[in-house]
């Protein structure tokens, strides 16, 4: 069946809505050019969510789920999609990455949103691993492809998931085979360079078979002053007993605005670790959707904000408990400074079958301005009978206290309240399994106080 | 020497000292007994320096230098040192880590060079051996889960290793049982020196059968209101508090 053309007019009816006409007349204009344009079922899901997004534009406050973040006022203009081709050194992008750089790991380069082949490493791969390019890919799908693409814990109204799918160029496809274990973690390392502002859009899409174990770790960075958009999504199926770690660091400069979703299906048993550590950026909303579809499955989410000036940055989890026996986590901390607002949403819903649900939630912001803002948003909507769940919040000044026991025995001032920063951060740092990582970020807390 | 002249303070508005006079040389250990409320501990955390406290008027100099003006890191970098009643839990900061970190805000103000890890941990383990304290015990964060009398001991340490010329020691019996008292008295005991002196704050007179002052104070409604020598403290063990505003226990 054919959907109805997009109406660009309507979306251009008053003048708010412009980012969301510019989005619009960004997939019309690109939409022959897109990876997958000659398969039916792919042109059919940009089409559809492109005109599913046009009918509802950008979300604004008074959508519930973006109460926090009035996208509509923030977003105003929606940057030109970059071309592939864009220069830029492995020196330069392992600069924006700091020690990050340092990690062994399978790496795929992804710049302004176009696979770079030459600057990745992906040689002497493990035998069964091969991660690659969605548009390549998209030139003769694979049915596992096809099966998963816009289908793991599909997110059909949300509008930024519906533009990513409308306008994604590339991203990484990775069919991990039942058993196979991946020794480095697969880093996926998203470059933004250029002399003009410039939006991306980028699709991953991650099937782990039955018994795999990898670890993710995706990377933001931009090089210099480029001024970007970043629009990033994540579809990941956790096979039965699969055990995926999944790390997102998000270090773009204060020019960027980063959206990124992750659509999380996980199965039996599957054991799922993630982590979100959120600097940089003017504007982040960071969305995980996890859905538990196997029964006795273990799903983490920690987070880490650290913001100042006027940065923002939502994270919003939305969390369904579809079987027995799961166990849910979710962590956020953030460091608010200057005018800085973070957000913190989590809705965890436990479906009337989904008994022996374990549920925990858990925000807590350190604010260190009187002009910083926190926002914790937790619901539970609990149909089974026999669950544990709970949420709890805190928000506070650093403990007076605690800086007069560190002052007290000579610890200057500053360095006493790092030194707090970095303890009260590194509680959550502590759930990233991979050493170097691990220390990567710590550093980064660091480098983010002096 | 550390001299106290005429010291009034009050918190939110209320007053806690009302002219404390006060003298300790180097080399003496000066002992302040008193009933609860007397503002012993008011006296120690103003000289450690916390902000809750307003001086409102009279002098604290240490070695000739007005403190009050003076940030508490300042304080601590120029040699003094407060022993908590209450040591603070830090959950995330090692032991190891805050002691190493002190050690070299300490260092860096005297225009040293850090340690290095091997001169640390030597340092440490030697001075923890001897109060008891394993090395375990100092790679959890620091006070969390610690007994009260570990916590204690761990302040002792710190003084140990921070080498202060001023201990303030606050209730540091308190919550001890006699094993635990007898152990952090050896460590004071260890740090006595003619360049060095002590101000022992408690309300029980046990401490001071450990650590032998040179002269008692008996600390009430925030003055001084008697002094004399270690057989006051015995002296008070006897009558109570009754005569300095307390009920008899």
């Amino acid at each position: 069946m054919n959907m109805p053309a997009v109406n660009v007019q309507a979306a251009e009816g008053s003048r708010t809505e412009d980012a969301a006409a510019q989005l619009v007349a960004h997939y019309r204009r690109m939409a022959e050019g897109l990876p997958g344009s000659a398969i039916e079922a792919i042109r059919q899901m940009r089409e559809n969510a492109m005109a599913a997004f046009a009918e509802q534009g950008l979300p604004h406050r008074r959508v519930e789920e973006w109460k926090y973040t009035d996208l509509r006022r923030l977003m105003t203009e929606a940057y030109a999609p970059a071309a592939s081709g864009a220069e830029v050194t492995k020196a330069q992008i392992d600069e924006a990455l700091g020690e990050a750089a340092r990690i062994e790991a399978i790496k795929l380069v992804f710049v302004n949103g176009h696979f770079n082949e030459d600057l990745s490493d992906i040689v002497d791969l493990p035998a069964g691993v091969e991660p690659m390019s969605l548009a390549k890919a998209l030139y003769a799908p694979a049915d596992w492809l096809l099966a998963a693409l816009g289908k793991v814990n599909p997110q059909e109204r949300d509008p930024v998931v519906l533009v990513n799918s409308g306008l994604a160029t590339d991203g990484m496809v990775f069919p991990l085979p039942p058993g196979v274990s991946v020794d480095r973690p697969v880093h996926v390392i998203h470059v933004a360079v250029s002399p003009k502002p410039v939006s991306s859009a980028i699709r991953n899409v991650v099937v782990a078979g039955e018994g795999s174990e990898a670890t993710l770790i995706e990377s933001f960075v931009t090089i210099g002053d480029t001024e970007a958009q970043v629009n990033s999504v994540i579809e990941l199926k956790v096979g039965p007993r699969a055990k995926i770690r999944h790390y997102k660091i998000s270090s773009e400069n204060q020019y960027t605005q980063h959206l990124s979703s992750a659509m999380i299906d996980l199965a039996d048993k599957a054991d799922y670790l993630a982590m979100d550590f959120a600097g940089g950026t003017s504007l982040a909303r960071h969305q995980t959707f996890l859905k538990f579809n196997g029964d006795d499955a273990r799903g983490h989410f920690y987070g880490v904000q650290l913001l100042s000036g006027r940065q923002h940055c939502d994270m919003t989890l939305v969390i369904s408990h579809d079987a027995v026996g799961c166990e849910s986590r979710e962590h956020v901390k953030a460091v608010l400074a200057d005018r800085a607002h973070g957000v913190f949403q989590a809705k965890v819903m436990v479906r009337p079958d989904a008994q022996k649900t374990d549920g925990r939630q858990m925000s807590q912001a350190l604010l260190l301005s009187d002009e910083a803002e926190f926002d914790a948003k937790p619901e539970l909507e609990i149909f089974a009978d026999d669950v544990k769940c709970n949420h709890g919040a805190t928000f506070g000044a650093l403990d007076e206290d605690l800086m007069f026991y560190l002052r007290a025995r000579g610890i200057p001032e500053e360095e006493a309240r790092s030194l707090l920063i970095q303890a009260f951060i590194g509680e959550v740092i502590d759930h990233v399994e991979h050493d170097t990582l691990r220390e990567t970020l710590m550093s980064r807390v660091a480098d983010w106080l002096s | 020497m550390l001299e106290i002249k005429n010291l009034h303070a009050e918190i939110d508005g209320e007053p806690i000292l009302r002219g404390v006079d006060l003298a300790i040389p180097k080399g003496e250990i000066h002992a302040i007994m008193g009933p609860n409320g007397s503002g012993k501990s008011t006296l120690a955390y103003i000289l450690a320096g916390k902000e809750d406290y307003e001086v409102t008027e009279g002098s604290i100099t240490w070695n000739g230098k007005d403190i009050l003006e003076m940030e508490p890191d300042e304080r601590a970098t120029s040699g003094i040192f407060l022993a908590f009643q209450y040591p603070m839990e830090i959950p995330g900061v090692a032991s190891l880590n805050f002691l190493r970190t002190a050690i070299n805000a300490h260092r860096k103000a005297r225009g040293e060079a850090e340690l290095t890890t091997p001169e640390f941990i030597k340092m440490v383990k030697d001075k923890a051996e001897k109060l008891n304290i394993s090395m375990d015990m100092l790679k959890r964060p620091v006070n969390v889960g610690f007994s009260g009398g570990e916590k204690k001991r761990h302040e002792i340490l710190q003084m140990a290793l921070l080498e202060p010329s001023l201990c303030v020691l606050d209730e540091t019996d308190s919550g001890l049982d006699i094993d635990a008292v007898r152990i952090v008295a050896e460590g004071v005991n260890a740090m006595r020196s003619p360049d060095r002196a002590f101000l022992v704050i408690t309300h029980y007179q046990r401490l001071l059968n450990y650590i032998v002052p040179d002269k008692v104070h008996v600390m009430a409604a925030g003055r001084i209101a008697r002094s004399g020598g270690k057989e006051l403290a015995l002296e008070l063990e006897q009558s109570g508090y009754a005569e300095y505003g307390e009920n008899a226990a």
